[in-house]
Order: structure tokens, then sequence, then C-alpha cells
């Protein structure tokens, strides 16, 4: 059964890049435009990994991830924060909110899936 | 006169600093406005140093400092104006910069990632079509090679075996010859059997007058030579029967004899033929399939190159996303510095100055408490860290 990513991010493009990438290796994947929309999928269906960006309208990427960290459902499941932001104070707070990873954009595709594979095993 | 003049000289250089402000900010667009306006600025500078020295060694204080003050509050209104609109201008333009980006950048996302989904479609019919089996394990090109190797031995197989019969074949002629050239011999020692009985029959019969003469006394070699000439009456009926079943034997031997012929006047030399086209068909079968084994790892290669292109395409076409998040953060910073020099205005001169003072230290906690995003300043590869 093929693994489930939900890709989190406000810029079409960047959704559209990261789920050509990843359904290229056979992944399974839903996107959301922003933090809130992610969360209320999370409510209803359970995903094996989630990619997040950081700056987004409504829920930014460490809200969502603090949100997801009080579901049971997914306080194991890897998120992955996928964001311009390269500041060390920025990848704290993610670390403290509950972030598996940090990326810096631009993502090289090779690297998204080796981020992929570690942190679904 | 003095102290108005310069506090008029830092407001002015404040609005200078804006203005290089959207200068190092605006794109291309902006250039020529802003640098038109900084150097209004500077006239302006100018023009107030040269009242500061002209009111120092002025007669009439007074009235050098009311015509002065309107004068530089006039120039000062022109530039916020001036600056005011050409930042609303360029909060406009950077709007349509971003909305066409966007609109090119997806549209470019979407192509690539077509790209992308017909490049994997490719490589499975490559795939498909120079392997077989459940997991695609079983490369045609092996396969082929296989039996063509396997071909090659089989007919080398064949044509062995067939010159052995063809060999085989004038041995057994010869052997054949030697029987037929047998026969007569046998005949003639047949004939010589035949004469032995019959010159028997004639010595059993001259016994048996001989005894008939002797009487009584040769009553029992009559017995003997009656029996004498049974035993010559079966010699001849066995040789006829040898004879006959002979005669037999020579004609199937004949027979074996001319089917031999046939098969062994055969042109076998076609086999050779055979085995020497079979071969060349075979060698180009094996030079092919080691073709398109090289064309399989070129295309696999290819694929690989194409999949590396197709990935430093979509690392690039990331610029949309990140110089729009350069953008949007310009464009606010752009529109506050418009919004506010439109509020600067006043008819107080005092007002007027303490507006200005405001809004240079707005902006300045504006930049203080909005960070741009991006870090990145190329498009080479972000950094990856797994916590």
């Amino acid at each position: 059964m093929a693994k489930s990513i939900l890709v989190v991010d406000d810029s079409v493009s960047i959704r559209q890049m990261v789920e050509a990438t990843l359904k290229g290796k056979g992944y399974m994947t839903t996107t959301a435009a922003d933090g809130q929309a992610a969360l209320d999928l999370c409510q209803n269906q359970k995903f094996d990994f989630v990619l997040t960006d950081q700056n987004m309208p409504r829920m930014d990427g460490l809200s969502l991830i603090k949100s997801l960290r009080q579901m049971a459902a997914y306080r194991t499941v890897p998120i992955v924060m996928l964001t311009t932001e390269a500041g060390d104070d920025m990848k704290a707070k993610g670390r403290a909110a509950g972030a598996t990873g940090w990326m810096v954009k631009p993502f090289d595709p090779t690297k998204l899936l080796e981020v992929a594979a570690k942190v679904l095993g | 006169m003095k102290q108005y003049v310069k506090d008029f000289a830092i407001v002015v250089s404040a609005v200078s600093s804006v203005a290089i402000v959207l200068a190092l900010f605006g794109g291309f667009p902006l250039f020529s406005a802003v640098i038109a306006l900084v150097g209004l600025s500077l006239i302006v500078a100018q023009r107030l140093k040269a009242l500061q020295q002209d009111s120092a060694e002025s007669v009439s204080p007074i009235q050098a400092t009311q015509s002065d003050n309107e004068q530089i509050k006039t120039s000062l209104q022109e530039v916020t104006t001036a600056l005011a609109d050409t930042s609303s201008e360029a909060v406009n333009d950077l709007t349509k910069v971003i909305s066409t980006q966007e609109d090119a950048v997806d549209t470019l996302t979407a192509a690539f990632g077509r790209f992308s989904q017909l490049s994997h479609q490719q490589q499975q019919v490559i795939e498909d079509l120079i392997t077989f089996g459940d997991n695609h394990e079983i490369s045609y090109i092996d396969k082929i090679h296989d039996f063509a190797v396997q071909t090659g031995k089989t007919i080398d197989t064949f044509i062995e075996v067939t010159t052995f019969t063809s060999t085989s074949l004038n041995a057994l002629t010869e052997q054949v010859n030697k029987i037929t050239a047998e026969m007569p011999e046998v005949v003639k020692a047949l004939h010589d059997i035949d004469q032995i009985a019959s010159q028997t029959n004639l010595l059993a019969l001259n016994a048996a007058i001989e005894a008939a003469r002797a009487g009584e006394a040769g009553r029992g070699f009559a017995v003997v030579a009656d029996e004498v000439r049974a035993l010559s009456n079966r010699s001849s009926t066995f040789s006829e029967s040898i004879q006959r079943k002979l005669a037999e034997i020579n004609r199937q031997v004949d027979a074996i004899n001319v089917s031999v012929h046939k098969i062994a006047d055969q042109d076998f030399s076609f086999v050779e033929d055979i085995k020497q086209h079979t071969h060349q068909v075979l060698d180009e079968i094996l030079a092919k399939s080691e073709q398109d084994a090289k064309n399989a790892n070129s295309l696999n290669a290819l694929a690989q190159e194409l999949e590396q292109a197709i990935n430093s395409a979509i690392r690039g076409l990331q610029f949309g996303d990140i110089n729009g998040q350069h953008l949007i953060y310009i464009k606010k910073i752009l529109d506050f510095t418009s919004n506010g020099l439109k509020r600067c205005h006043a008819s107080g001169t005092h007002q007027m100055l303490s507006n200005y003072q405001n809004f240079v230290a707005d902006l300045s906690q504006l930049r203080q408490q909005t960070n741009n995003p991006v870090s990145s300043s190329s498009m080479s590869s972000g950094s990856v860290e797994l916590f």
C-alpha cells in the first residue's frame, strides 16, 4: 500500500512540484493551501507524512505542527518543514513545536525523496 | 531660523533615504523614477545648505525666514507627493509582476510536471519493451542472446549428426557391396554341393546295382545304398532351398544397395551452406542483441539525465515562490511608505515636521518587526536537517 503524504503550501507551483516529485515514486499525495485547510483534512484522515511550508495565510506551519502534535493520531507522524526560512531561531522554534526536520527552499527533488524515504522508514 | 533649516535638512535627508531604499528595493521599472526623486531630494538638500549659509550672512533674518520656510515647505511637499505617488505606482506594478510571475511559474510548473509524468511513462514503456515477467526481471535482450547461442549449438549438433550419417552411409554402402560381391561365391559353393549330391546319387545307384548282383549277400548293402541316395536327394533339396533363399536375400540386398546409394548420393554440401547461413544470421542476431543492450543502457542513462534535468528545472522554478515572497515583502514596505508619506502633509510647519519624524520612526519600526522571510540568494539546493 502506497504511503500517503500531505503537502501544505500556499504556492500552487510548489504544491505541483512536490506532488509531481512524490507521485513519480509512487507516493499518494493530498494538498492543502494553508495550515488551517491541512488541519481540517487531518481531522478526518491519517497521513503517513506531512510536509508543510511556514509562511501561509490563516495558519502558518509552526502553528499547524503544534496543533497536529496535540492530536493523538499525529503525535509520532513525521512532519517536515519546507520553507524559505533558514534562520537558526526559526529552526529552534520548529524543533520545539515538534517538527521532524527542516528543509530550506529551493528543494532538490532527489533530496526530498531521500527525506521522504528516511522519515517513512 | 538656523534650527528650522537644520530640521528641514534632517527631514529631507530622511526623504532621500526613503528614496534610496525604494531604489534598492524597487525593480527596474521603478529605477528611473526613484533616481529622479533622489536627485530632487539632493537638490532640495543643497538648497537648504545654501540657505543655511545665506541666513548666516543675512541682514534681515525675519523676512528671510518666512520666505525660505515657505519655499522649503513647498519643495518638501512636492518631493513627498512625488515619492508617495511613485511608491503607489510601484505597488501597483509589483502587484502585476507578482500576478504575472505566479501565472507564468504555475504554467511552467504544470508543463514540467506533465513532462516529468510523460518521462516516467516513457521509461515504463521502454521497460515493458525490453523486459518481461511479473517484476520485469527478465530481459528480452538476454533471452534473444541465449536463444541465438543455443540455436547455434543445436545447429552445430545437427550438422555433426548429419555429417556422421553421411559418412556412415558410405561405409554401409561399402559393406553392402562386399555382401553383394560374396553372393556369387556362395551360389557357386551351392552348385558344387549340388554336383556332389548328383555324383553321390549316381554312386548310390551303382552300389544298388552291385548289391543286386551280389544277391542275398548284397541285401544289406542295397539298404545302405538306398539311404545314401535318399541323403543325396535331401542334399539337393536343401541346396535348392538355400539357393532360393539366397536369391531372395540377394534381391533384398540389391534393394538396400539401391536405397543406400540413393541416400549416399545426396548432396550433403547444403548442410554446410545451412551452417554458414544460420551462423551468419545468428551472429547478426547476437550483434543486434548486444547493440540493443547498449541502447537499453543508453536509454537508462538518458532517462537518468532527463530526470536530473527535470529536477534542476523543478529547483529553478521555485524562484517563483522565493521571489514572490521577496516581492510581497517589498510591496508591503512600499505600501507602508506610500501611505505614510501621504499622511505627512500638514498646513503647519511643526505638525509637518512631527509627521515626518513619526513616519521615519514607523518605517524603522516596521523594518525591524517585519523580516524578509527569504534567506536564500541563489537557486542551489537549500539545506536539509532532520532533528
